[in-house]
């Protein structure tokens, strides 16, 4: 036997292992290749994957973001400290919802301490007592102690969405805490969802934590069908973290953001230092066949954004934008 | 704007025998099919005809077959077509054209004393599904994404939302304990 007869074997194993697999590593790569828009939702899964690389290159970079995040003293919101953002937000409090959730998972004690919901994205801060001798903020490094999470939305109808889900530890007071996100395409509803999230210890040790959402979240979506050097800034949706912005065009381009303007005058940048907002806001190339150049650029507004040459970054309401900068050109939203 | 068909309106192409079967079939899976390929043939003429053999085949065989998930029935006929092409490049020594990659990686799972066995090694399917059923939704997403799908240590990373090493350390842990599960399964 050798490694080709394993891959042959491999090759036949039942397909419902690798459904299973293919649904959580869905993503955008390949769907950006072919230009197509896939799956099961007509048009939706080509932004449903491109969001859920971006989304998930987020989670990955926060982790690179330690330095900023770590280095934060304790603020009113810790939520958003993890974000190096150091504002208290008002709106985003709102969103947070205690659970309360306690089980012992072996001789550790693990709590859904509470989630901040967003429309169609659930933040869960999941704590345990696993004491930690570390800083305050995002762990650089892979704990001896760690859990596997996985979370979900319990869609009533059995329709499977593409969904990002991942885990980031970081240290809170001396102890191992988990930010686990949960994110669905921009149609999603999870306000009055099922949610059930399942822990899991190296020794096997497992605890489900369900609830169901009762919470209705805030989005707006704003036509805006406006031409910039060949490019149609076709809309903007926002939801309470998060702010995209769709374009297309006739042929490959990228779509370059400058700022946005607040009500008050203010002018925002985002800040492309940042790992994590660079990956997650970085330049949005239009890609696609003939006439199917569309782009999407995703903006968390959680952080990042600051006004110029500042690392002060802001929590953004959306309702505050009054205008986008797109390449070179301001355009009035409100 | 024109969007692509979904699956079952591009199986409803093949049993039409429609031309627009293989175009709107490439369209939607084909950078996913040549990505598969190209992952296990480095000579990029063997993955194109890999594909071709693959398309082939799904000309051929998707009206009879009616496949569930049309996309893993062709990720599952491209890995055939291009480890059936691998194989017959070894067996010519055409050693230059074998990419080191991860379908190597697997050969490290098996136990010293198995080496020797025939290929038509009956019950392996079996032992690789128990071993699958055996493991938490993630860890086996990350044994397929590696050894199925093929996508490299960074990609499984970015896909989970996991960093790179903690992919790595998973992977390293899983190969042993696939080794373990076929040192056992043989005992």
């Amino acid at each position: 036997m050798n490694s080709l007869d394993l891959h042959d074997a491999l090759n036949e194993i039942d397909g419902s292992f690798i459904k299973e697999a293919d649904r959580a590593l869905s993503s955008s790569p390949d769907c950006e290749k072919t230009g197509a828009t896939q799956g099961f939702r007509g048009g939706r899964t080509r932004r449903k994957a491109i969001r859920i690389a971006l989304i998930a290159a987020c989670l990955t970079a926060l982790l690179a973001g330690t330095v900023v995040a770590g280095a934060k003293a304790l603020k009113e919101s810790r939520f958003l400290e993890l974000f190096g953002t150091k504002e208290h937000a008002r709106e985003l409090e709102e969103a947070v919802i205690t659970k309360d959730l306690t089980a012992k998972l072996g001789n550790v004690t693990i709590a859904v301490e509470d989630i901040v919901v967003d429309k169609h994205i659930i933040y869960a801060e999941i704590s345990t007592d696993y004491a930690l001798d570390e800083p305050d903020g995002w762990l650089q490094e892979a704990c001896e102690y760690s859990l596997e999470i996985t979370g979900e939305a319990v869609f009533a109808v059995d329709e499977k969405y593409a969904c990002f889900r991942g885990a980031s530890p970081f240290c809170r007071d001396g102890k191992l805490w988990y930010l686990y996100v949960i994110e669905y395409v921009d149609g999603i509803d999870l306000g009055h969802e099922k949610m059930q999230l399942t822990v899991e210890d190296a020794e096997n040790h497992k605890v489900k934590f369900e609830w169901v959402n009762n919470y209705t979240a805030k989005s707006e979506v704003i036509t805006v069908n406006h031409e910039v050097d060949g490019i149609t800034v076709t809309d903007i949706r926002f939801s309470l973290t998060e702010m995209v912005i769709y374009a297309k065009a006739e042929q490959e381009f990228t779509l370059s953001f400058d700022y946005i303007r607040l009500d008050d005058g203010t002018v925002l940048y985002y800040d492309e230092n940042n790992g994590m907002l660079s990956r997650m806001g970085g330049s949005a190339k239009g890609s696609g066949v003939g006439e199917r150049m569309e782009a999407r650029k995703f903006f968390t507004l959680l952080s990042g954004f600051a006004e110029k040459d500042s690392k002060e970054w802001q929590f953004v309401p959306y309702e505050r934008i009054q205008s986008i900068c797109i390449n070179g050109e301001e355009i009035r939203i409100r | 704007m024109e969007e692509a068909l979904n699956d079952n309106q591009i199986v409803e192409l093949f049993r039409s025998g429609s031309d627009s079967a293989l175009s709107e079939l490439q369209k939607k899976y084909g950078a996913q099919m040549k990505r598969i390929a190209e992952s296990i043939l480095a000579d990029r003429r063997d993955a194109e005809e890999c594909l071709n053999d693959a398309y082939m085949g799904a000309w051929k065989n998707i009206p009879a077959a009616d496949p569930e998930n049309l996309k893993a029935y062709l990720l599952r006929m491209t890995r055939y077509c291009a480890f059936k092409r691998l194989r017959t490049n070894l067996a010519q020594k055409r050693g230059g054209h074998v990419q080191t990659m991860s379908y190597e990686e697997l050969s490290e799972c098996i136990p010293d004393h198995r080496r020797a066995e025939s290929e038509q090694d009956s019950g392996l399917k079996e032992q690789i599904e128990d071993f699958l059923r055996n493991l938490s939704e993630e860890k086996r997403t990350i044994f397929l994404g590696r050894f199925w799908f093929l996508y490299s240590v960074a990609e499984i990373a970015q896909r989970l939302g996991r960093d790179e090493k903690y992919i790595s350390n998973q992977l390293y842990y899983l190969k042993k304990l696939f080794r373990k599960h076929l040192e056992r399964k043989e005992g």
